[in-house]
């Protein structure tokens, strides 16, 4: 087994930063919304192509004007997952600067996009919405029906190793 | 301060310094951790470790994620997490983790110090829940209201569409009514003055207005029809191969006329790249091209049309030709630009009364083009002209035998002609125009009649109407196929039929019928299919000018100079090369068929076209001059004849 790799998972709040972690992890979904505040460590053994990899996966409360991530969250991330709910344009409205903070403060760390919460949309109101997100090369996911979401993870593990 | 409070202070200091040792006890944990992660000591305060439990890094993933972050750190230095959910060894809660980095007896350890701060984060997570739900809720609701308005706002655009499409729709019907009501009127005017008429010039005369305007009263009929079948989405495209040229041609030579009487030049010009033959909807393409240029043509009264087809480079679609129509007509301002594409777009805007015309021409070319996956746009300036451009995708067909451009104003023998159709103003046109070609022609009322006419074996075509009284069209061809021998069979049969739907052509085509047409009768139609089937008997002497036309833009006096030089010239040219083989010069010769080759192309003779190519090839092997003076016999008897016919149609360019 390779040695562990820390992820952080980051996005507004309410993305569903926690639903897809509990679903990769413990397949499990509720749909009652309970907020994140501070940090969650989980881990999982994550087998790809290439070999097993341990994932220390850091699920981050949401950023807000009151609740400011602390640095050291961040500090010697491996990879990041950053978040987006479909339904709020405010969730990705400024993700263009965001990635490319994040670039900036962890250059060597991989980021894996994903827009959570596709189960709410008709097939024809996703591809209008992907028309209109900032960037591309989102991994499409569903936190509630597990659509897509060890792919995210999966993707990710594969650049880490 | 009083004496007494001083001797208690250090007592009570004393007291003090316990409570705060035992209130920080209470919530404060320390952990000592040697560099590889084994557990030195801890005061249990929040969980305790088993002895079992061993290497910290291992068991914690925290710890693990953070380790080399740890191991960088150097004495005295430390660095924090504040806020983690900590689920471990029974305890659960929110903690502020310091990690400081100690001399500890002498060995570097890493002090670890969980605060529990559960209770100030558990209200701080009930404070953050509400505000972050009414955060979401707010946001979700504007998202909502904002749906809301745009649906009220299409519901309102539509409505109104709906309204105003409804609105077209009654001026179109009040339109059109009056547009059918009048040649309606004028036919039944006519027909009554046909009654009691005795003299052949009137009838003649009164019967042609009446053919003129039932022509007219057809095309509103079927652009309406068209425009029914367009909006029930029931049309269909055909994928058959035809020759772009020749529709070009044909669609270009039937304005000709008009343009004559308007003053009003027609240029086609079709760029060399455009393949020969194309494979998609022929008819609906010589429609849309009709109704672009009849179009042009109405709004134009000096100047020029002119249509250009070109290859379309880099379309996305795959292969495509645009097609630019140019007039140097009146032009549309640019308000009514975007919508001269609706239906009834034309009554709307008030051009109907002046020019006429249902309004649907451009809308059905629109239609047309857009269900074959094409596209069509416009650009116009008032008083200057219009240009309509439109893109449509083919397929190329193969064209393994090129085939010459078809002559049909001539044929090599008489055509004996055996007509069935019941409807006697059909008969009418069908005898006149097959006797104007220059063909005999027998008219039977039904099937009967032709079963009884076969018996005499001189016809060389029949033409057949599907609905007849007493033996339709179908009974006919199949006792044919069945009571008669090979001679009759061998005979063509061309089919009129009011709706050539599929399963007729498939029928009909089973049996051998060699071509089906639509009615109403168009004799141009008729006589190309005739032209058709009898294609390769075409005699000594046809011409045809449309090249000419096409490259002259219609110049008169050039065209005029065109004939006349090679009446005078060809005798001759004819002459010199017959001696040059006679010499079996051979290479002057080829130089001599090179100079006067074009004169035919130009000319329209394809008969003699085609011998100037077997000729050159026979010169490459040639020995004896024979085979070449043979077929330069031929095409003087080609020139000779085309000469005749030439001094003729040379008085009709007269400028």
């Amino acid at each position: 087994m390779g040695k562990s790799k820390k992820v952080i998972l980051l996005g507004n709040f309410g993305v569903g930063k926690t639903s897809l972690v509990r679903q990769y992890v413990f397949h499990k979904f509720s749909d009652e919304y309970m907020t994140t505040i501070g940090v969650r460590i989980d881990k999982k053994v994550v087998t790809v192509e290439k070999g097993e990899v341990p994932l220390i996966i850091w699920d981050i409360a949401g950023e807000s004007t009151h609740q400011k991530i602390p640095d050291s969250y961040k500090l010697g991330a491996h990879g990041i997952i950053y978040v987006i709910d479909v339904l709020r344009p405010s969730t990705y409205r400024a993700i263009e600067d965001e990635i490319l903070s994040l670039q900036n403060l962890l250059p060597n760390a991989p980021i894996i996009k994903v827009a959570n919460k596709i189960d709410l949309l008709t097939e024809k109101e996703r591809l209008e919405i992907f028309k209109s997100l900032p960037l591309n090369d989102y991994v499409l996911c569903s936190a509630k029906n597990g659509e897509n979401v060890e792919t995210a993870f999966h993707k990710l593990a594969d650049k880490l190793i | 301060m009083s004496a007494g409070l001083l001797v208690n202070s250090n007592f009570f200091q004393m007291k003090l310094k316990d409570f705060k040792s035992k209130f920080l006890q209470s919530w404060i944990q320390f952990v000592l951790i040697d560099e590889e992660g084994n557990l030195l000591e801890t005061c249990n305060t929040l969980f305790s470790f088993p002895g079992s439990f061993g290497n910290l890094y291992d068991g914690i993933p925290f710890l693990d994620s953070i380790n080399q972050m740890l191991a960088e750190l150097k004495t005295g230095e430390e660095i924090s997490f504040p806020c983690i959910n900590v689920e471990l060894l029974g305890f659960t809660g929110f903690c502020d983790y310091v990690f400081q980095k100690i001399n500890y007896h002498g060995r570097e350890c890493t002090l670890w110090i969980l605060m529990n701060f559960s209770d100030h984060y558990s209200n701080l997570m009930d404070l953050q829940q509400q505000r972050n739900e009414s955060v979401i809720q707010k946001e979700l609701l504007e998202i909502e209201k904002k749906n809301a308005i745009l649906a009220q706002e299409l519901l309102e655009y539509k409505n109104e569409e709906l309204k105003r499409v409804q609105k077209l729709k009654t001026d179109f019907f009040s339109r059109v009514s009056h547009e059918i009501r009048t040649p309606v009127n004028g036919i039944l005017g006519m027909a009554k003055l046909l009654q009691g008429q005795s003299d052949p010039e009137i009838i003649q005369e009164y019967a042609g207005t009446i053919y003129e305007t039932s022509l007219h009263l057809s095309s509103i009929v079927n652009d309406v029809l068209d425009l029914s079948k367009i909006e029930s989405n029931k049309i269909s495209f055909e994928k058959v191969s035809f020759d772009i040229r020749s529709v070009v041609n044909a669609v270009a030579a039937s304005f000709v006329y008009l343009g004559k009487e308007k003053g009003v030049q027609v240029v086609t010009r079709v760029q060399q790249d455009v393949p020969k033959l194309l494979v998609g909807d022929k008819v609906r393409l010589s429609q849309i091209l009709y109704n672009l240029l009849s179009n042009s043509f109405k709004f134009t009264h000096h100047g020029k049309v002119s249509l250009d087809i070109q290859v379309q480079a880099d379309w996305k679609k795959g292969f495509g030709l645009r097609f630019d129509v140019e007039d140097t007509g009146i032009g549309i301002p640019g308000d009514s630009l975007q919508k001269i594409f609706e239906p009834y777009g034309q009554a709307n805007m008030g051009t109907g009364g002046h020019y006429g015309g249902t309004g649907l021409g451009l809308h059905i070319v629109k239609q047309l083009i857009e269900q074959q996956d094409g596209a069509i746009s416009v650009s116009s300036e008032p008083n200057k002209g219009s240009t309509f451009t439109f893109i449509l995708p083919f397929d190329i067909a193969n064209d393994p035998n090129p085939v010459k451009a078809k002559q049909h104003s001539v044929f090599n023998k008489k055509l004996k002609i055996l007509v069935g159709e019941d409807n006697p103003l059909n008969q009418k046109i069908l005898a006149a125009f097959t006797e104007k070609w220059g063909f005999g022609c027998d008219v039977v009322e039904n099937g009967r009649g032709i079963l009884e006419k076969l018996d005499k074996p001189d016809y060389d075509l029949i033409i057949l109407d599907y609905k007849m009284p007493v033996m339709d069209g179908l009974q006919t061809l199949q006792s044919m196929r069945s009571d008669f021998d090979e001679r009759v069979n061998a005979i063509p049969v061309i089919l009129f039929t009011g709706e050539p739907t599929k399963t007729i052509l498939t029928k009909f085509s089973q049996l051998g019928v060699k071509s089906v047409l639509k009615k109403p009768i168009e004799p141009k139609l008729l006589l190309e299919a005739i032209g058709d089937i009898f294609e390769n008997h075409s005699v000594a002497g046809g011409f045809n000018l449309t090249y000419a036309i096409e490259m002259t833009g219609g110049d008169k006096r050039l065209i005029y100079d065109m004939i006349d030089i090679f009446i005078n010239i060809m005798p001759k040219e004819l002459q010199k090369m017959k001696s040059l083989a006679i010499d079996m010069d051979f290479q002057a010769l080829k130089r001599a068929m090179h100079k006067i080759k074009p004169n035919f192309h130009y000319m329209g003779i394809g008969e003699a076209e085609g011998i100037f190519d077997l000729l050159e090839k026979e010169l490459e092997t040639a020995e004896t001059s024979k085979q070449i003076i043979a077929k330069i016999n031929k095409l003087g008897l080609i020139v000779a004849g085309a000469i005749k016919r030439l001094k003729v149609e040379k008085l009709n360019w007269v400028n």
